[in-house]
């Protein structure tokens, strides 16, 4: 998860929001892009196990004593991080986050192909409005569940390999 | 204390075993069994450098008595192999060293190797390897040193080929694998020449008679350890090969070519310094072919764009040196050179795949001197050794078996008769049909028309040749005859190749002739 600050009462047009989005985005959703296409394909689209990497011309890795060089992820890191698209969650009003969707290209291809979602919080009213593209913003509505606890969050992945659900860490003096 | 050396090469054997027996019946298995394969042969081969520690303890305050016998291990009329260990000097020294590199190799691979489909294999190679490393260094005769010899080179080979599904790296496994059989040629012969001039297969026998044979057989015994030292440590010509075996894992790289395995030449020869003092000419072929491989390696190794590659020319180099100072008779040099080589290399190999981080903020340097651009060639092409050697080895026998195979196809099997079930069978079902009306297909004679009277005989003919016809290029054109006309012209083509590459004929009566004046 990144956090990056940004309040929406000083700046009413949006254009703070333009330049955080039009450099998160593009970034964001290639990290998890390359998440995604290496596990689904970790020879071809990550570059297999580390083990026979062998660092080549100090700028990349090779398999062995000649291979091609290995692009993507190697298979450890995709086992430790499950790939999931991009969730953009913005504290702003939809209004802004409209225009600014109309004024940018590459937001319009990431968000409006389908490649990120793309969420906005109302500063004012709190609610959550979720992008589907075609249609625009939708009120997303759910009921509220109970996440089970746990201690700390090795109890949480603990003897397991696959994603786990969510699930919430209790802090200190947070019960 | 002398006991204690026999459980040295025992403790990593039972731990393979287990490891192997194991997985193979599925007890070991998987993800859930990596501690288990990883407690077993962490601990046997600590426990091995404890006990290996405590031999060396023991031969520093001189409670060792040099050897070690457990019995007999073959007796057939004169010749007796005894299974005897050295408990003294260099051998315990290098086993003490061997067997802590090998404890922290296997320990700093329990986390690498996590969650890799070979996981329990790795450790069943490496613990057998430890093993086999252990009895090369401290066995007490010729034939338990190249028990150790051979194993370690078979585990060399499975460890080279871990990612056997890259075509890559079987390959080069299996050439690494080849290369070095020359190498155990000259140890074999080595080892029969002893027994037969020596009469022992003993080292201290051998080194202890050293001084009665004739400078002649001294020499003879000396080159054919020398071969073998050669090829195990990677001296030139045999150098290509090591650049080859970087396919593995990166410990197993580490354990075999950095820090363990490839000393073992240069450990050969350091043994049977004796011999080789007596063999002044052999002396200078060490100290040549160790120069030569210095040189080389250092130049190749000034172009090598990868990790791996620029330390494994690092690594023979360093040999070369080994050998040079062995052949110029610094024989203390040399084992202590053997020694903290050993552990730098090990620890470049093991640090590795971290380089980056090893050189973020180093600069770049700039090359002191600036070579020939033929020399840069050179370099880059590794002098083309491995081209040679495709060219003047690989092609010639490729081309004997190929022609072997001939005579097997075209005597040997025509004499013998051979099993040939495609060509009697019906290759058609036209063939079929035909067969059910009544035609002969395989015999000559084919009665397929009966007539009488002149009209009768001419319309029986006329069907025969117009059948043989039709047999000969129609049902079986496709069936038997394209494919052995096919194979008869190839057969042509290559008799017409055999008449051109004549020479591998002399070379190899040469040899047929040098091996019968012998």
């Amino acid at each position: 998860v990144f956090l990056i600050s940004y309040d929406p009462t000083q700046d009413p047009d949006g254009t703070v929001l333009e330049g955080i989005l039009l450099n998160v985005a593009p970034v964001g959703a290639g990290i998890n892009l390359e998440y995604y296409f290496s596990t689904v394909n970790s020879e071809r689209f990550g570059c297999g196990s580390k083990v026979p990497h062998n660092v080549t011309g100090f700028f990349g890795v090779m398999e062995g004593a000649s291979s091609d060089l290995r692009t993507g992820l190697p298979r450890q890191m995709t086992e430790i991080h499950e790939p999931m698209r991009l969730q953009l969650l913005v504290e702003a009003k939809t209004s802004v986050l409209e225009l600014i969707y109309q004024r940018q290209e590459s937001i319009r291809e990431l968000v409006g192909g389908g490649w990120v979602h793309l969420s906005a919080k109302d500063p004012e009213s709190g609610e959550i409005y979720w992008f589907q593209p075609g249609s625009g913003f939708l009120l997303w509505q759910s009921d509220s569940k109970d996440l089970p606890v746990r201690d700390s969050s090795p109890d949480c992945y603990r003897d397991q390999t696959l994603p786990v659900a969510p699930v919430l860490i209790r802090q200190f003096g947070i019960v | 204390m002398d006991a204690l050396v026999v459980l040295i090469p025992l403790m990593p054997l039972a731990a393979a075993s287990a490891i192997g027996i194991g997985h193979l019946f599925g007890a070991i298995n998987g993800e859930q069994g990596e501690t288990v394969t990883a407690d077993i042969a962490s601990w046997a081969v600590i426990m091995s450098s404890l006990l290996a520690l405590t031999l060396l303890g023991a031969d520093l305050l001189g409670k060792n008595s040099g050897s070690y016998n457990i019995g007999q291990w073959l007796n057939s009329d004169t010749l007796k192999i005894q299974m005897n260990f050295i408990t003294t000097g260099f051998n315990v020294r290098l086993a003490a060293l061997f067997s802590v590199l090998l404890a922290v190799v296997v320990h700093f691979s329990i986390n690498y190797m996590h969650r890799e489909v070979g996981f329990h294999r790795f450790f069943f190679i490496l613990s057998l390897f430890a093993s086999a490393i252990l009895l090369l260094v401290l066995s007490g005769n010729v034939v338990g040193t190249f028990v150790g010899w051979e194993l370690a080179g078979l585990c060399s080979y499975f460890l080279i080929a871990y990612a056997y599904d890259r075509p890559v790296a079987a390959t080069n496994a299996t050439r690494v694998f080849v290369t070095n059989r020359i190498g155990e040629a000259g140890f074999i012969l080595g080892m029969g020449l002893s027994y037969a001039w020596v009469d022992s297969v003993n080292w201290s026998a051998i080194n202890a008679v050293a001084a009665q044979l004739t400078p002649g057989q001294a020499a003879t015994i000396a080159l054919c350890f020398a071969v073998a030292a050669f090829a195990k440590s990677a001296q030139l010509p045999f150098t290509p090969w090591l650049s080859r075996a970087m396919e593995g894992p990166t410990p197993s790289s580490a354990v075999f070519y950095g820090a363990v395995m490839v000393h073992s030449g240069v450990y050969l020869v350091i043994l049977l310094r004796p011999v080789f003092e007596l063999a002044p000419l052999v002396m200078a072929v060490v100290a040549v072919v160790g120069l030569m491989t210095a040189v080389y390696s250092f130049t190749v190794g000034l172009t090598q764009t990868d990790v791996k590659s620029s330390l494994i020319f690092a690594t023979s180099g360093q040999l070369g040196l080994m050998f040079l100072e062995c052949g110029l008779g610094f024989w203390q040099l040399a084992s202590w050179h053997l020694c903290a080589h050993a552990v730098v290399r090990g620890y470049q190999f093991l640090t590795a795949p971290s380089l980056m981080h090893s050189v973020s903020g180093l600069a770049a340097k700039e090359p002191v001197l600036s070579a020939p651009a033929w020399v840069y060639a050179a370099s880059l092409q590794r002098f083309w050794l491995d081209q040679i050697t495709d060219w003047a080895l690989v092609k010639p026998i490729r081309g004997l078996a190929h022609d072997l195979s001939y005579f097997d196809d075209h005597i040997v099997d025509r004499m013998m008769g051979a099993p040939d079930p495609a060509i009697r069978a019906i290759s058609s079902l036209a063939q079929l049909e035909e067969r059910m009306i009544g035609a002969h297909l395989d015999s000559e004679s084919d009665n397929f028309a009966q007539g009488t009277g002149f009209a009768g005989k001419l319309t029986e003919w006329m069907a025969a040749i117009l059948h043989w016809f039709e047999d000969r290029f129609v049902l079986h054109g496709i069936g038997k005859n394209t494919i052995s006309y096919g194979r008869e012209l190839g057969h042509i083509a290559n008799k017409f190749e055999q008449s051109v590459l004549r020479p591998r004929y002399l070379v190899l009566f040469v040899l047929i002739t040098l091996l019968v004046a012998f």
